[in-house]
């Protein structure tokens, strides 16, 4: 009960976050060294809304997972309201990864009831949470479910609920939707948008999707092909909230911004190709 | 949701064609098998094939049920079932104990892998004559030579399954706010007992030959025992009664633990 309590008391503030001439060098097999950031400067404000775009392997990822606590940068520092991340943050990140993270021997419940089983919360109450958080993300039916019996899709919205019911200050996607089809795509970032919006939470998204990028974000950061990573642009996407994920298409603003991240995305791609 | 209806159909689709497929290939195996013993059935009767030396269906089942009878195959029953079942407790607990230490401790398992693998890469029954010889022919050397062959399954499988535990998972207990109690108890346990199960048929399956080849070697009583009475006798008809025996023993007791580690592992199965 106590610890129930405390976490609806002390609902934290969204933080802010701020990378500051973020470095990170990765030592391959054979003994050299790839530079995959390199002078990496950036600042989320708190409540806001910020996508990370750039070419493939120009260290988004990484990013995210520095922001997270799980990776450490080689120089610079990664900050969260001012204090220096030195490891994972439970109570504030909420961190949604890119790979297949559930546990294959816990059902589809358990795996979502983890969060709040590890903060000790009564039974009661994580049963009705986490059976909230099924309906929501429509696998009820699935509860007793093992992640094996379960299609990619499916196992993606297990993740999502895993990570949602915890309500963190601070998410971190790493391309999120990419392994969903095209309608349940649109449902969750549909979502995404509606908590995105209030303000509550501060949201750092990495996709290759442009489009997704400019539709949902408060601001979109664009980056440098690899190696040596930086920041190429910052757009800000002045459109209102809320937003209506099938209306801003034909929004000509959204349309302005799109192609302007696109040409820039662009000349990163072909550095990389031109290599 | 539609896709999730769609996806169940196929779903039980594919249960129902896999289950009739098994039938029949149940009844194929159980048919060939038929084939065969009345083929040799037929060659002994027909003195085509010397019962001497090969004996046949019908003497093999006389022998059996006169072992049982006569109520003598019970100590030797009962001392295989002794040697494998204390070689395979013995075995467990002391691979599962070192695998454990080996996994935690790096200076150990520089020191213990490499003998474990050259243990594991030798065929490990070379050791059953030395055991013999210092253990004597009582059951101690039977349930020791049992106990070498778990032993080394089991330091395996708990070592790799620690070791190769996969480190996301533990990422992402960390991520969302568990302790090392949690890791151990959300990771390491359910993964270690996945290698533990999935080894479990091997490990049995070596703790009677374990038995069984050091009754062979040296005894008075034991399967293996009877094994080696019917070939210094020529015993045909003894001789395969007791290799049938053995594999009705191991095959019964392959079903169970079959049925326990699709239990344990059902997680891994696509319903």
């Amino acid at each position: 009960m106590r610890a129930s309590t405390a976490a609806t008391s002390t609902k934290l503030q969204p933080p802010r976050v701020v990378f500051k001439n973020i470095t990170k060098n990765f030592r391959s097999k054979n003994g050299d060294i790839y530079t995959a950031l390199d002078g990496v400067d950036l600042e989320v404000p708190a409540g806001k809304f910020v996508a990370i775009v750039g070419p493939s392997g120009c260290g988004k990822s990484t990013l995210l997972r520095m922001l997270s606590g799980l990776d450490r940068p080689s120089s610079g520092e990664v900050m969260i309201n001012d204090q220096r991340v030195a490891g994972v943050m439970p109570q504030i990140v909420g961190f949604l990864q890119q790979q297949d993270t559930l546990l294959p021997w816990k059902t589809v419940f358990e795996n979502v009831a983890l969060g709040l089983r590890f903060r000790k919360f009564p039974a009661e109450e994580i049963k009705s949470r986490v059976e909230d958080w099924l309906r929501k993300v429509n696998l009820y039916r699935f509860r007793n479910h093992y992640p094996a019996q379960l299609s990619g899709g499916m196992r993606r919205r297990v993740a999502i609920a895993q990570t949602l019911i915890l309500d963190p200050p601070l998410l971190l996607m790493d391309e999120p939707f990419s392994s969903l089809d095209a309608q349940t795509r649109y449902m969750m970032e549909m979502d995404l948008l509606s908590l995105a919006g209030s303000g509550e939470r501060t949201i750092v998204f990495v996709t290759h999707d442009l489009d997704e990028a400019a539709s949902m974000a408060d601001t979109v950061v664009v980056l440098a092909a690899g190696p040596h990573s930086r920041v190429k642009a910052i757009v800000d996407v002045d459109i209102e909230r809320p937003r209506d994920l099938l209306a801003i298409r034909s929004d000509p603003r959204f349309g302005q911004i799109t192609r302007f991240l696109w040409d820039q995305l662009y000349e990163e791609v072909n550095k990389s190709y031109g290599k | 949701m539609a896709s999730e209806q769609v996806s169940n159909i196929s779903v039980a689709q594919k249960q129902e064609s896999g289950e009739s497929k098994y039938l029949s290939v149940h009844i194929l195996r159980l048919g060939l098998l038929l084939v065969f013993l009345a083929l040799w059935e037929l060659g002994a009767r027909t003195g085509f094939i010397d019962t001497y030396f090969y004996s046949s269906p019908s003497r093999i089942i006389e022998t059996l049920i006169q072992q049982f009878s006569s109520g003598a195959i019970w100590k030797h029953l009962a001392a295989t079932m002794q040697a494998a079942i204390f070689g395979l407790i013995y075995g467990f607990i002391a691979g599962a104990a070192l695998g454990w230490l080996a996994a935690r401790f790096k200076t150990l398992s520089q020191i213990v892998e490499p003998v474990m693998t050259l243990f594991n890469s030798v065929p490990r029954i070379v050791i059953a004559p030395m055991i013999i010889m210092w253990l004597g022919i009582g059951i101690a050397s039977k349930i020791a030579v049992a106990f070498i062959l778990v032993f080394v399954v089991l330091f395996f499988a708990v070592y790799t399954g620690i070791r190769e535990v996969n480190k996301d998972l533990i990422d992402r207990i960390r991520l969302l706010g568990g302790n090392e109690r949690d890791i151990i108890l959300n990771v390491y346990v359910p993964s270690v007992a996945a290698w533990i199960f999935s080894s479990l048929r091997l490990t049995v399956g070596f703790a009677f030959t374990g038995g069984i080849v050091g009754e062979y070697m040296a005894s008075s009583r034991g399967l293996g025992y009877m094994l080696n009475f019917a070939q210094n006798s020529q015993n045909a008809d003894l001789m395969l009664s007791t290799v049938v025996l053995i594999m009705a023993i191991i095959m019964l007791i392959f079903a169970l633990l079959g049925r326990l580690e699709a239990r344990a592992l059902i997680w891994r199965e696509d319903r």
